[in-house]
C-alpha cells in the first residue's frame, strides 16, 4: 500500500465485478495504482 | 455528433462522467437543480471541449415537463442524479422520493424519445444490500456477492440505501415488463467512490466521508458503526494514506481534532 507495507489482513473480493468485465468489457486497475496516482 | 445527457453530471461522480464524454467528442447536456447556484457547476466550464459542446440546463427529475425537454434529442443518458446524503431533515422527501419518483418518471418518458439508444443507471451496492457496508445477515462471511444474489432489503436500514434499492427495483421491473425496448439499459452498482473532486463543492458525501475517516470523527451512529465494526475500506485509507485527505470542509458540527459524539436518541439519518 502507500506506506510501502503489505496489508495486515488478506485481501478478498466481497462484491464481484466480473459481470462488468464480461458484459461491458471494463478493465479494472488494482486499487494501489489509483491510490498512488492520487497521492503522488 | 451524438448527444449524451448526464443527470447528476455536476456531482462528484457525474463530473468525471461529464469530463469523459466531453473529451471523447460528444455533445453533453448536464442538468442542475438550481441554475442560480453557479458554484455547483462552474467547474464544468473548465473542462476540455466544454466551450462548444457543453450545455447546462435547469431540471429536477421529479418535474416531468423539464425531464421530457431534457431527454429530447439525447442518444445516450446516464442517470447519476440521486441525492447522496446521509443526514437529512425528511427522509421521504429528501432521500426516497427523488430517486424513486425520478426513475419512474424517467422510464415513463424514455419510451417517447426516438433518438434514445442507451441508458446507464448509476445504482449502488446499496441497491443489492441495504445493510451495506455490513454483509447481508445470515449469509456466510466469505460470500462473494454477484448479480445472481437476490437483492437484500431491510426497512430498518438507512433510507438512502432503501432509496437506491427501490429505484433499482423500478428499473428491474421495467426491463422485465418491456422486453421490446428501443434502447439498451445498463445498471452499474458502485460501492464507495471517493478520491479527488473535480469541483470545490462542499455538499458531496464522498468528500465528507474522506474528512471523517481521516480525522476519525463519528458524528452519527452510522459512521460510528463503521469504525466500531472496523469496516476495512475506510480504515486502510485513513491509516495508510493521510496525504489524500486534505481540503474538504468538516461537516456541520464537526471540527478536526475533536470528537463528534452521536446523539443516540435521534435516528442517524436526521439532520445534524
Ligand atoms: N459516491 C459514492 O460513493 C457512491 C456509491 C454508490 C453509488 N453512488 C451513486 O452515484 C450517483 C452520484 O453520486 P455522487 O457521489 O456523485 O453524489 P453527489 O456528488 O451528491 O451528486 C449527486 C448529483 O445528483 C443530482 N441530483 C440530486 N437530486 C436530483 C434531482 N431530484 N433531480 C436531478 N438531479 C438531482 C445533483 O444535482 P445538482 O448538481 O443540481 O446538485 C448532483 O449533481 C448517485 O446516484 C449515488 O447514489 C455513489
Amino acid at each position: 500500500m502507500l506506506n510501502g507495507q503489505k496489508p495486515v489482513g488478506a485481501a478478498r473480493t466481497v462484491y464481484s465485478n466480473a459481470a462488468a468485465t464480461l458484459n461491458l468489457g471494463m478493465q479494472f486497475q488494482p486499487v494501489h495504482v489509483l491510490l498512488s496516482e492520487y497521492a503522488g | 455528433m451524438q448527444t449524451v445527457g448526464i443527470i447528476g453530471g455536476a456531482g462528484f461522480i457525474g463530473s468525471y462522467v461529464t469530463r469523459k464524454f466531453l473529451s471523447e467528442g460528444y455533445d453533453v447536456r448536464v442538468p442542475v437543480r438550481d441554475l442560480t447556484k453557479k458554484e455547483r457547476y462552474d467547474h464544468l466550464d473548465q473542462l476540455e471541449n466544454a466551450v462548444y459542446h457543453l450545455d447546462i440546463v435547469e431540471m429536477d427529475v421529479q418535474d416531468e415537463t423539464a425531464l421530457r425537454d431534457f431527454l429530447s434529442g439525447c442518444d445516450i443518458v446516464v442517470h447519476s442524479g440521486t441525492p447522496f446524503q446521509l443526514a437529512v431533515e425528511d427522509p421521504q422527501r429528501d432521500l426516497l422520493d427523488p430517486p424513486i419518483r425520478g426513475t419512474e418518471n424517467f422510464l415513463k418518458l424514455a419510451g417517447e424519445i426516438p433518438s434514445l439508444k442507451k441508458v446507464v443507471f448509476v445504482g449502488s451496492v446499496a441497491s443489492l444490500n441495504t445493510a451495506y457496508p455490513l454483509p447481508v445477515p445470515n449469509r456466510p462471511a466469505d460470500h462473494v456477492y454477484t448479480e445472481a444474489d437476490e437483492p437484500h432489503h431491510d426497512a430498518d436500514d438507512h433510507p438512502y440505501a432503501q432509496a437506491k434499492y427501490y429505484a433499482d427495483q423500478v428499473v428491474r421491473q421495467f426491463v422485465k415488463t418491456h422486453p421490446d425496448l428501443g434502447f439498451e439499459v445498463v445498471s452499474v452498482y458502485p460501492t464507495f467512490v471517493t478520491g479527488q473532486s473535480l469541483s470545490g463543492r462542499d455538499d458531496s458525501s464522498s468528500m465528507e466521508m474522506q474528512y471523517l475517516f481521516k480525522n476519525r470523527l463519528a458524528p452519527n451512529p452510522f459512521v460510528e458503526m463503521m469504525f466500531a465494526k472496523n469496516v476495512e475500506f475506510a480504515m486502510v485509507s485513513v491509516v495508510m494514506w493521510p496525504r489524500a485527505f486534505s481540503g474538504p470542509r468538516p461537516p456541520p458540527g464537526c471540527t478536526a481534532g475533536t470528537t463528534c459524539s452521536p446523539t443516540e436518541a435521534t435516528p442517524y439519518w436526521t439532520s445534524r
